[in-house]
């Protein structure tokens, strides 16, 4: 008598095939997610941190990814009309800068809108400035701005959501590293922090 | 007659304390210290942030916050989970008898829109609780550094 029938019938055989049709429904289940971004609760699946973007600075020229050739870039998302959360970490990212001393003069910070329809160039560079005049806020056309949080696996919410909420915006927090050649070293947690943000940036440094 | 004086004097101390928007008393016991507004630039909220002790007897429901600098002020909370943030309106926080609450960076925090605040400066604020009685207090403004 065969055990581990599938369907009451035909024992083994079966059973392989069973198996065979799941693997290739999950892998191609794994494999739209890979290619699609599919957004999660509260992370995007990317299967590399950072990437090209073209996007346009607070005085409205447009700049890449490859526009600060030697230095480590910090990327940050936000925007404007966020009276807490991004303050906080950008006014300790400008702190933690600040104590890096000369240091400090390898990173270059950014600041790129999750709300460029509101955000525009005049906006966001005062913005970003206000807090250090290290900080470049970066805004772009609705399509570069998504881009942009994809290739950093940064949730943000798209255009209809922003204008049904008016002002409640959920977006990804985290602090990216990136090394001049353009790879991820880290992404930093502690962000209202400026000695950790100091500490992991000296590290990142050592690494770049 | 001293319970005729010992009452005009609470009268008058009384609307010293209401001094602001509305002539309420303050709740007996709850005292706000620390309170600072981070102005950004004019065309941005600002965040503010305070501490709320209430050593009085019962519970005290916050509801409300108003400020000459400010065209509104709401209450609200940032929410971390995971990955994001996320900035929810308030309506209201209660706090027992003995309790605290901090409204400080990454929770509670007012968001002050229309803002006509001054770094370097102090501004009045009201804080207002559900039973109509209103906290006046003044807050220290900075700029987008918080310092």
């Amino acid at each position: 008598m065969n055990e581990l029938t599938v369907g009451g019938r035909g024992g083994k055989a079966d059973r392989r095939l069973f198996l065979l049709i799941l693997g290739a429904a999950a892998a191609l289940a794994l494999g739209t997610i890979v290619a699609f971004h599919v957004v999660f609760r509260g992370s995007v699946l990317t299967d590399t941190i950072g990437g090209p973007f073209r996007l346009v600075d607070g005085r409205g020229h447009p700049v890449t990814d490859r526009s600060w050739p030697g230095r480590t870039l910090l990327v940050y998302f936000g925007y404007t009309n966020c009276p807490d959360a991004c303050p906080t970490t950008l006014a300790a990212v400008g702190a933690a800068l600040d104590r890096l001393g000369r240091a400090g003069d390898r990173v270059q910070p950014l600041f790129i809108t999750v709300d460029p329809r509101r955000d525009t160039a005049a906006v966001i560079g005062a913005y970003a400035r206000a807090f250090s005049p290290r900080i470049v806020g970066l805004t772009g056309s609705e399509d570069a701005i998504t881009h942009a949080a994809r290739e950093y696996g940064v949730m943000i919410p798209d255009a209809e959501e922003m204008r049904r909420s008016g002002y409640t915006v959920e977006h990804g927090h985290g602090v990216y590293v990136m090394a001049p050649d353009g790879h991820f070293i880290t992404e930093i947690t502690a962000v209202d922090d400026p000695a950790a943000i100091a500490s992991d940036l000296r590290q990142a440094l050592r690494r770049s | 007659m001293p319970r005729a004086r010992s009452a005009v004097a609470a009268a008058l101390v009384a609307s010293v304390l209401g001094a602001g928007a509305t002539r309420a008393a303050a709740p007996p016991g709850v005292t706000v210290t620390e309170g600072w507004m981070r102005a950004i630039t004019r065309a941005v909220p600002a965040g503010g942030y305070f501490t709320l002790r209430n050593a009085g007897p019962t519970a005290v429901t916050l509801t409300g916050a108003a400020s000459p600098g400010c065209g509104t002020l709401m209450l609200h909370r940032t929410e971390s989970s995971g990955g994001t943030d996320t900035m929810e309106m308030v309506d209201q926080v209660t706090v027992p008898p003995g309790g605290t609450v901090r409204f400080a960076p990454g929770g509670y925090h007012l968001m002050c829109m229309d803002e006509r605040l001054q770094p370097g400066a102090t501004i009045p604020v009201t804080l207002r609780f559900d039973d109509g009685r209103t906290i006046v207090t003044t807050f220290a403004v900075t700029g987008a550094t918080g310092r």
